[in-house]
């Protein structure tokens, strides 16, 4: 092919042929997803699979006409279009669906991850080890970001760094003292948004953290839930915002004026019944709309429960009300939407500057995996930030510039350690305990709060 | 489009440069030279996040092997201009971003209507040569617009940035806690002193904020000793000891924490060496109508240190995280919350005198940009780039060039084959193109008489290059290095344009909004090592 002709030229038509003849999987098509196949498609590759499994729309492959057509398909359709000799199957599903098995996995010469949570990229690490096939792992972060080449008995595996455990709170500081807006915006997540619409919390929980300290509270906890289960029973009814309102911010909060023992170092909530604030009106108005919706998907399935989305207006707007009203109530500092959107949805910040630099490291690397190459090569390139990074050495006539590399485990580090990509540096992290791949909190602005998901199974998006 | 709707389109950004740089982007209008691969791949990147416009100068017809490499040209468009076929595609990705192009060839407009790229907030220019490149960034210079030139041949990108003067505030430090444990402020010095920890219950003794306990003890030491704070290593260790005496139970939380930064307590506050440069510079010194707001609050700031400052920096005045109850908690975030008050009050009255000595009105500087930079006060930064007429004329690095020419771990070879290839282009019109020689094959013998001309063409180019910088040192190898440069044929791989334009976007966003420190000043980036290198060149 004419078009390619350079391209065959400059990487050589030994690695050509290789680029041409691989069968690659792509997992995952957000920000970096996009950005991959449309690098994979441009630098020759013939053979694409692509997996994915989710309706946001954030990406540049897509534009409005897409909206609500599969996400791979629509990926497909864009890359395809700009060369329509690539054979591009798209699979919109769930990379962990046992049809994906590891006889499947082996049918591909690289794998490339492209995924927004820690449980999908646990799965394909396992399988691309069981399977013998080369793995690169890919993250963003803000300006952070990262690349790393999985390889069965050659590299670390996606396992071998601990990850970052999540923050968990006592379950009395969410329910009973809270003293931070994460907590507030916990309860009115975890808690009071599942009890209302989801799933209901099982006693079970409150029972593990039973201690001879708590043991009352918890008592009055338990008692607490099942009353907001009977509560629940009034669901569709146009009073229902109202006797949620009395219940959750009346009745329990003077119950736990009573406990003095509790308040003695704290803040005593204020009593008083609250004006109509914004956060009152919202309060109504999205308790109204997630009944109404709860009780129309019941008539379809009497099982249905409504799932906190931070992308859902009212599930957001119902979480923003309820966690501002507690927090008035405690005396803490109340949250905007924006600010609780991030703290409720585990947000972590993609740009498209990013993505579009670690997918292009991922090409990079899989030329290399293609010839052969990743026991030459450091394995894991990660974007760090710069603030602590540069290093300017202007005394000695202006250059700025690194100490050249170091030779660690017999791999050759291949970037000079303070001068890329932030420009940021892309670092040798392979024997050290730098950043983990992916990191599952979020970091607040103001007050330095860090937060995590509730559940291990919660993507943490990386869009 | 409503605040709502945008609010949620660029939540993920926001949450990076918030609503100003938001601002600063969207009012900020791009230019790229010659709708190259890489330079939409930019463009891409800088669409996506939402800038006011872009728009593309470029006089050429679209041509099959810009359909090869670019993801924003199809075959459709061969033979239509450049310009125009790439507007339109780009135009697609972001329908609030306005799109123009402009088809004219961008040297012609140099040469005869150069004040044309003054109207942009920032100009990027790829596939530009030497002659014209200094002719253009000559111009940008005196009118203090950022240029970024970009080249990207084959595995190799560059790009260099230059605007004679770049300043940041919010830098974007990781940590910008500063708690004056060491010269304690009136009111938090109060409170430690009124707060009598023997009086306290055990639960609230194991509530104390660190932050008080270590006043509280570094207070007594300064009693014993002459108001002098701990110095040497075993002062330290004495005043730990103290801390750790101080403990009810041994698992007081809020004691280890003392412990943890009892160290850095003892560290006398200064003002280090770079905000000091800063604040001694002349531009600081010489305050006028025309100097920037940045100039101005720097000033005030220094005036400010002299004062009532007492020889340091307003208080950012956050507080970080710690073991308290929430009222102890929230009260020592509302002393320290009030001394930064009470600095950005003087420094907004000392910002007031100057503007009005210079003429100003005073809402020349609105009170947010005192806040911010108060609280940013250690960490702003000033960056002075070079010259394209200093590097390329008057004081080129020669002897830095010569020193790192050798190492293979160095880029800089790189930086010496643009430079070549770009007088190659000035006599030929176009790049040493050896690709089609090779027809796929490796190996040197199949490359015909039209290559090997085509090589010592470039190598004597290389030479004279060299020779003008007095570089003696030849780099082993440089044959290969002339060699591959003739390979890539001044061709773009598409890879490597992904890459660039992620890179280079990301300090374009850098420079506009205005936050975090871009680059200075030269990125040359190897994709066969994959190493990259910075130089101020």
């Amino acid at each position: 092919m004419l078009r390619f002709s350079h391209i065959n030229s400059i990487l050589g038509s030994d690695l050509y042929e290789k680029i041409c003849n691989c069968r690659v999987l792509v997992v995952g098509s957000g920000g970096i997803g996009c950005e991959l196949l449309k690098n994979l498609v441009m630098s020759g590759f013939k053979q694409i699979v692509l997996v994915y499994l989710s309706n946001l729309n954030r990406q540049f492959l897509f534009q409005k006409q897409h909206i609500k057509k599969s996400k791979a398909q629509v990926a497909r359709e864009s890359a395809l279009k700009f060369n329509p000799n690539v054979n591009i199957i798209a699979h919109h599903a769930n990379i962990k669906d046992l049809k994906f098995n590891v006889e499947w996995f082996k049918g591909f010469d690289i794998v490339m991850n492209a995924l927004d949570n820690l449980d999908a990229r646990r799965h394909v690490n396992t399988m691309c080890l069981a399977a013998d096939v080369s793995l690169i792992e890919s993250g963003s972060e803000g300006y952070l970001g990262q690349v790393t080449i999985i390889k069965k008995g050659e590299t670390e595996c996606y396992e071998c760094q601990p990850k970052p455990t999540r923050t968990t709170y006592p379950v009395c500081t969410i329910r009973s003292t809270p003293s931070s807006p994460i907590h507030c915006i916990v309860w009115a997540k975890s808690y009071l948004f599942n009890q209302l619409f989801g799933l209901p919390e099982d006693d079970d929980e409150l029972d593990q953290e039973i201690n001879s300290e708590n043991e009352k509270e918890i008592a009055n906890l338990k008692e607490e839930s099942q009353a907001l289960k009977r509560v629940r029973e009034a669901i569709g009814s146009d009073d229902y915002p109202k006797i949620v309102f009395k219940k959750v911010f009346q009745e329990d909060i003077n119950r736990l004026l009573t406990m003095e023992d509790m308040w003695k170092t704290r803040n005593t909530p204020d009593q008083r019944l609250w004006s109509l604030t914004e956060n009152f009106c919202f309060f109504l108005e999205s308790t109204q709309k997630l009944s109404t919706r709860l009780l129309k998907e019941k008539s379809i399935n009497p099982d249905a429960i409504l799932q906190f989305d931070k992308d859902d207006e009212d599930a957001l707007r119902f979480v923003t009300a309820t966690s501002n009203l507690r927090a008035r109530i405690f005396g803490i500092e109340e949250k905007t939407q924006f600010q609780v959107k991030a703290m409720a949805g585990n947000i972590i910040p993609a740009i498209a500057t990013t993505n579009a630099i670690v997918a292009g490291m991922i090409v990079m690397q899989a030329f290399k995996v293609l010839n052969g190459k990743i026991n030459e090569c450091q394995t894991k390139a990660t974007l760090r930030d710069f603030i602590e990074k540069i290093v300017q050495s202007q005394d000695d006539g202006g250059m700025d510039i690194s100490e050249a590399s170091v030779e660690e485990g017999g791999r050759e580090i291949f970037e000079n350690p303070n001068t890329w990509f932030h420009v940021d540096d892309l670092q040798e992290t392979t024997s050290s305990n730098k950043r983990p791949p992916i990191s599952e909190e979020v970091i607040v602005n103001d007050d330095d709060i860090i937060m995590a998901g509730d559940d291990v199974n919660e993507p943490i998006i990386i869009d | 489009m409503n605040i709502d709707k945008k609010t949620q389109k660029y939540d993920r950004q926001l949450r990076l440069w918030q609503a100003s740089g938001q601002l600063a982007l969207e009012t900020s209008k791009v230019c790229l030279i010659n709708g190259t691969a890489t330079g939409c791949e930019i463009l891409k990147d800088l669409i996506l996040p939402g800038i006011g416009s872009f728009t593309v100068v470029d006089g050429k017809r679209v041509d099959g092997s810009d359909a090869g490499i670019n993801f924003f040209l199809d075959a459709d468009k061969i033979g239509s201009s450049r310009a125009q076929a790439v507007t339109e595609f780009l135009q697609e990705l972001n329908e609030d971003v306005k799109g123009y192009h402009f088809v004219e060839d961008p040297v012609v407009l140099i040469e005869n209507q150069p004040e044309y790229f003054l109207q942009f907030t920032i100009v990027i220019a790829t596939e530009l040569h030497e002659k014209f490149l200094l002719k253009l960034s000559e111009v940008l210079w005196n009118a203090k617009v950022p240029l970024i030139v970009v080249r990207s041949i084959g595995f190799i990108g560059y790009f260099r940035i230059m605007v004679p003067e770049h300043t940041v505030v919010e830098t974007h430090p990781e940590n910008v806690v500063d708690l004056r444990i060491d010269t304690p402020f009136p009111a938090i010095e109060k409170y430690a002193k009124n707060l009598d920890f023997d009086s306290l219950d055990n639960t609230d003794h194991a509530h104390i904020p660190y932050v008080i306990i270590l006043l509280k003890y570094l207070d007594q030491w300064k009693r014993e000793h002459d108001g002098n704070l701990p110095k040497t290593y075993s002062e330290k260790k004495e005043y730990q000891s103290i801390i750790e005496r101080g403990k009810r139970t041994i698992d007081e939380e809020n004691f280890s924490e003392a412990l943890t930064n009892a160290w850095k307590a003892c560290t006398p506050n200064k003002i280090t060496q770079d905000i000091q440069e800063i604040l001694n510079d002349p531009a600081c010194e010489n305050i006028t109508t025309k100097s920037s707001s940045f100039w101005i609050i720097a000033r005030a700031i220094r005036d400010f240190v002299t004062n009532e400052g007492q020889g340091l920096l307003p208080l950012a005045g956050s507080v970080p995280d710690m073991k308290s109850d929430t009222t102890g908690y929230i009260t020592l975030q509302t002393i320290y919350r009030q001394k930064a008050k009470e600095d950005a009050a003087a420094v907004r009255a000392r910002v007031n005198d100057i503007l009005i000595s210079i003429g100003r009105t005073t809402d020349f500087i609105q009170d947010e940009e005192i806040n911010s930079f108060c609280k940013h006060a250690a960490y702003i930064k000033v960056i002075r780039y070079r010259s394209l007429q200093e590097e390329y004329i008057s004081d080129p690095k020669k002897s830095e060039i010569n020193r790192r020419i050798q190492d293979p771990q160095e880029n800089i070879i790189y930086y010496v084959l643009i430079r070549a290839i770009d007088r190659f282009y000035e006599s030929h019109q176009r790049y040493p193109d050896a690709a089609t020689f090779f027809n796929g094959d490796n190996s040197e013998e199949t490359a015909s008489e039209k290559s090997t001309t085509e090589f010592k063409e470039l190598k004597i180019n290389v030479q004279s290059m060299l020779e003008e910088w007095k570089i003696t040192n030849l780099p082993e190898h440089l044959d290969d290095f002339i060699h591959e440069m003739c390979r890539a044929g001044g061709s773009e791989l598409p890879n490597i344009s992904a890459l660039m334009g992620g890179l280079v976007s990301q300090e374009v966003i850098k420079l506009i909004t205005r936050q975090y420190i871009p680059i200075n000043n030269t990125i040359i980036f190897d994709g066969v090592k994959s190493i990259s290198s910075t130089y101020v060149l």
